[in-house]
């Protein structure tokens, strides 16, 4: 394996192992606090990774976006409050057995499972990398252009809200995106004369004025929460019993995490839902699911952290992010001149494997950090909101300025946070908005090459066996979306 | 009469499809052959604009059936939305002309005002602590060339 070799120097870089502890510390701090989130943070620090070498940044952000999972699970076991949408059903044994007395032990098993299928998932992009890039190296214009359509297809079908309004979005972050000099005939579009609209809308103003602005606004309206309570920790080793309960249902939450990662818009929130169900189907004590049962929290903490590193295959291996935490990865890969996707791992190969092993590293940084840190990060819930967001929004609007030195971004901000709490009050998804953001230029110019080169034959989509397979893939997701199948599985996911 | 979730999207995808529709088209559609520049815009209007159409049609329908649509705006929105806003219009104004400092001052003490929660005396505290953590953080952590203060100080 010299390929992962080189990861290991990369990763073992001490600059790159700073940046990866930065990352994974301040994800844990995001994941337990109320209201910030690792995609507000991300977003926060995209114009930060400008400043960085590719390696570091890269490295640093994905290790906020695993670590947000580890930190959300802090405190749903501990206060029944989930920082992160992904960890709402560890709640639910998880704070049973809290009130049990049992936090420590609820707590070791969610971070050694995450640390188990956190290394299941990294070895199987490690796995997987090679021989998935090969067969996308194979793809054409036609072939990416239906691939993102079946992405943006399965991403809307599962968001909230119904169809309609899933492709609606997207289709309007698709039209945002188009904004800027068109890469086939240099014709500038929506740009209404100004100069810094030619090169397109920057995508980190975009993030930050559509996910931080809207949801301070939300979080300011309805802030009424504070910590009353805090349980007592108790012993952190589990015991023998809790070891043989908790290990065969860390192996079935690693399989459906890793299996529903890779899938756009299943995401890590639907693995840690379906894990748990799964748990207690299989169960011989099912009626102890919801009493603090060991395994309620070991599976689902499992899957997401597997979900969270698996999600990296489609992004890096076709650069299609299928989660809006993804999309913004993906954005800040661009930032630094690198387009994932097949040719990736050939001509970013240091890139590419120092992130699979920093991965690795960083879920075992968590396990050291998350137990002893405990306390701290409980503390660190008492920080009130209306500090927090004064900092979010100077931070957010400093960020900004100093990508441009010019107001201009600034008030660009100002734009998108009134999108950003439109698209909220219609109760459509700044995510799915993002995708399309990102998305829309992929799909353009695939779209108009494939078009070419059929002179005009639409009917070249499906024509080929593999755009034709992601073209009924993405059919047939809609169509299941209006099944109550899925609607149900929606709705349970969102409940939960 | 309050405006409804569903009726806002609606509202949104119609409006954005007819302007990517009437911008989209002065870009050149060209045929499908050699699609133009205008093309994708085009397309992408059109499908959102027919898509608006249906949510418009679902809404009207769901509202007659008898169902209680959730309310786009809530009211305690209103003072965060604009104070918020209005915060950062300020940093933009100020931040060229006058310098990180005073724009970093005007940004939290409008914002300030934004929640309810806060106590006046506490506005001071924040103030320093942000203005401080942000010159950290930008002008000496990362080395940005942030001017302070405009010139003259």
């Amino acid at each position: 394996m010299p390929l992962l070799d080189l990861g290991f120097q990369v990763a073992f870089n001490p600059v790159n192992l700073v940046y990866c502890l930065i990352g994974v510390t301040l994800g844990t701090a995001i994941g337990v606090l109320p209201g910030v989130g690792p995609v507000i943070t991300i977003a926060l620090l995209l114009p930060l990774s400008f400043g960085l070498p590719a390696e570091a940044s890269i490295i640093m952000l994905a290790g906020i976006y695993y670590g947000a999972s580890y930190g959300g699970s802090t405190t749903s076991i501990l206060i029944n409050l989930p920082g992160e949408a992904s960890s709402a059903v560890t709640c639910i044994d998880g704070h049973q057995m809290a009130k049990q007395g049992r936090a420590g032990a609820a707590l070791a098993v969610a971070a050694l499972g995450s640390f188990f299928a956190g290394t299941v998932g990294t070895l199987l992009i490690a796995l997987a990398g090679p021989p998935l890039a090969s067969i996308a190296m194979r793809f054409g214009a036609a072939e990416y252009a239906a691939l993102v359509f079946a992405a943006l297809l399965m991403v809307a079908a599962m968001t909230r809200g119904g169809v309609i309004k899933g492709i609606g979005v997207a289709l309007l972050g698709i039209i945002f995106g188009l904004a800027g000099s068109d890469v086939m005939t240099g014709t500038f579009r929506f740009t209404f004369g100004i100069r810094e609209l030619r090169d397109g809308i920057d995508f980190s103003v975009l993030a930050v004025g559509l996910f931080a602005i809207a949801e301070i606004v939300g979080n300011i309206a309805s802030s009424s929460q504070s910590v009353v309570t805090t349980s007592k920790i108790g012993r952190l080793w589990p015991t023998g019993n809790d070891f043989r309960r908790s290990w065969p249902a860390v192996l079935r939450g690693s399989a459906i995490g890793s299996l529903l990662g890779v899938l756009p818009g299943a995401g890590v929130a639907m693995s840690s839902f379906t894990a748990y169900m799964l748990e207690k189907n299989v169960s011989r004590t099912p009626e102890q699911f919801g009493q603090g049962a060991i395994e309620g929290v070991a599976s689902p903490e499992a899957a997401n952290n597997a979900a969270s590193q698996t999600g990296f295959i489609p992004t890096l291996l076709l650069g299609i992010p299928g989660s809006p935490v993804m999309a913004l990865m993906l954005g800040a890969f661009m930032i630094h001149g690198v387009q994932p996707g097949p040719r990736m791992m050939t001509e970013h190969a240091p890139l590419f494997w120092g992130l699979i092993v920093s991965m690795w590293i960083g879920n075992f940084f968590l396990v050291i950090l998350n137990l002893p840190l405990i306390g701290l990060w409980v503390k660190l819930l008492k920080v009130p909101y209306h500090w927090l967001f004064v900092f979010v929004l100077a931070f957010a609007c400093v960020g900004v300025f100093t990508m441009g030195s010019s107001p201009f971004q600034v008030y660009t901000l100002v734009f998108f946070g009134i999108l950003g709490y439109l698209l909220k009050a219609a109760g459509l998804s700044p995510a799915l908005f993002i995708l399309g953001f990102i998305l829309g230029p992929m799909f353009e110019e695939n779209f108009r090459r494939a078009m070419s080169i059929s002179r005009g034959n639409i009917w070249i989509f499906v024509e080929r066996p593999i755009s034709l397979t992601f073209v009924l893939l993405g059919v047939a997701v809609v169509l299941l979306a209006t099944t109550s199948f899925v609607r149900r599985g929606r709705a349970e996911a969102e409940e939960a | 009469m309050t405006i409804n979730s569903e009726m806002l999207a609606a509202v949104l995808f119609i409006v954005f499809g007819i302007v990517a529709v009437f911008l989209g088209s002065a870009y050149g559609f060209d045929s499908l052959s050699q699609p133009g520049a205008g093309a994708v815009p085009v397309l992408a209007g059109v499908a959102l604009f027919l898509l608006g159409i249906a949510q418009f049609l679902n809404a009207i329908r769901a509202a007659r059936g008898g169902e209680i649509l959730p309310a786009a705006f809530a009211s305690g929105e209103f003072r965060p939305l604009l104070l918020i806003l209005l915060a950062i219009f300020a940093f933009a104004v100020m931040v060229v002309p006058l310098g990180l400092v005073p724009a970093l001052a005007a940004l939290t003490f409008i914002a300030w005002f934004a929640q309810k929660g806060g106590r006046r005396w506490e506005i001071a505290g924040a103030m320093v602590t942000t203005i401080v953590l942000m010159v950290a953080i930008f002008k000496y952590g990362l080395g940005l060339p942030l001017r302070l203060f405009g010139a003259g100080f």
